[in-house]
């Protein structure tokens, strides 16, 4: 009886073990966002204990609140690069199974991510290390020169991909403005739809501008520079075409509902 | 001995189905609207099919088609409103996070 019991014990755990890379692999794109949102919360959290420690040292500067400020200050290095980590693996994961991506510029993005999450772990092997303030200043002006290096390259290609998924979107506007306009010119009395139609293409128009500006602002994010602030020009490019080409689409819904019912 | 191939099979079931179940869920939330865009975002971003038509729309210019079959009618138009529907939920899927800033502090 105890032996079948030992039996089952050990056939359970090694099904539990069997299962973990399961667990594992089932990270989705979606569960990696969303880490990386827990992650930047944490930080922000971890910045936060840090400042008051700070706060806390200048009123008081005791042993106890000097160590404090020197912990509190070695958790929040760590969780920037805890958040850091979460966004390669995000990126990773969101190219990985994207047939739209092209396959160089895939590749590109994983080699980046494999390389900067190495780079994290050699920082983090430098927070761990930190033993006075002196060592927490020497690593704190390290982490700000370095922190964008471990972004920047997954950032500007991460904007090429979606400017390239752009532009696919633009393109589908495009098709479907063709078809409605070569299925409006067969009818009689379609000065309506035609308008509706330009409409859309002014707004298709200005979405390929945007895309491009985009594109030249993620061309830019690169070191030494701003690459933070270039990825997030090409972002605010990149929604407001996203914008246009949702224009566009009404008028093209417009445009298909009249053709359609024939009320011309 | 029986029992307990059958109990393992048991687990291992109640594990694939859970597994299968996330998944389905996960790529859900994948197919849901933008979240977390900033306000710069044009103000489609958060409206429907419904609400587009009748921002840019007199609903009584339009007629719902009658004749229409599978969401294609009489007068010729090479794609469905289904498709057209689809093109939208494509576009509303685009979205672009930024970083944060980092200053040490």
């Amino acid at each position: 009886m105890i032996k079948k019991r030992f039996s089952f014990i050990a056939i359970l755990l090694a099904v539990l073990i069997l299962m973990q890379p399961m667990v594992a692999s089932a990270l989705t794109a979606s569960d990696a966002k969303q880490a990386w949102h827990d992650s930047k919360q944490i930080s922000q959290e971890a910045q936060e204990a840090h400042r008051d420690a700070k706060v806390e040292w200048a009123a008081d500067k005791t042993p106890e609140n000097n160590q404090n400020v020197i912990d509190t200050g070695k958790e929040a290095l760590g969780a920037a690069l805890d958040q850091a980590e979460a966004w390669l693996v995000w990126k990773d994961l969101e190219v990985e199974d994207n047939p739209e991506i092209p396959e160089d510029l895939k590749e590109d993005i994983q080699q980046d991510v494999d390389t900067n999450l190495a780079k994290i772990d050699t920082l983090r092997e430098e927070v761990d290390s930190v033993q006075t303030r002196a060592d927490f200043g020497i690593v704190t002006l390290k982490m700000v020169g370095k922190y964008f290096e471990l972004l920047t390259d997954v950032s500007r290609n991460t904007g090429n991909v979606w400017v390239h998924m752009s532009n696919t979107r633009a393109d589908m506007v495009a098709e479907y403005e063709s078809s409605l306009r070569e299925a409006a010119e067969s009818m009689e009395n379609n000065g309506d739809i035609v308008e509706k139609l330009d409409l859309a293409k002014q707004e298709l128009d200005m979405a390929r501008t945007n895309i491009d500006n985009a594109g030249a602002e993620y061309d830019q994010v690169r070191m030494p520079g701003t690459p933070i602030i270039k990825f997030s020009n090409g972002n605010n490019y990149l929604r407001i075409a996203r914008g246009n080409l949702l224009s566009a689409h009404g008028y093209l819904n417009q445009a298909y509902n009249l053709i359609v019912s024939g009320s011309v | 001995m029986k029992k307990l191939i059958i109990l393992i099979s048991v687990i291992f079931a109640v594990v694939l189905v859970c597994g299968c179940v996330q998944q389905d869920g996960s790529a859900g939330e994948d197919l849901n609207g933008p979240d977390g865009l900033d306000a710069a975002e044009n103000d489609h971003s958060d409206s429907s099919m419904d609400d587009v038509l009748s921002e840019d729309v007199d609903p009584s210019e339009i007629d719902q088609p009658s004749n229409s079959i599978g969401g294609e009618s009489a007068n010729e138009v090479p794609f469905s409103q289904e498709e057209l529907d689809k093109l939208k939920e494509d576009l509303e899927m685009l979205e672009f996070e930024d970083l944060d800033d980092f200053s040490g502090e």
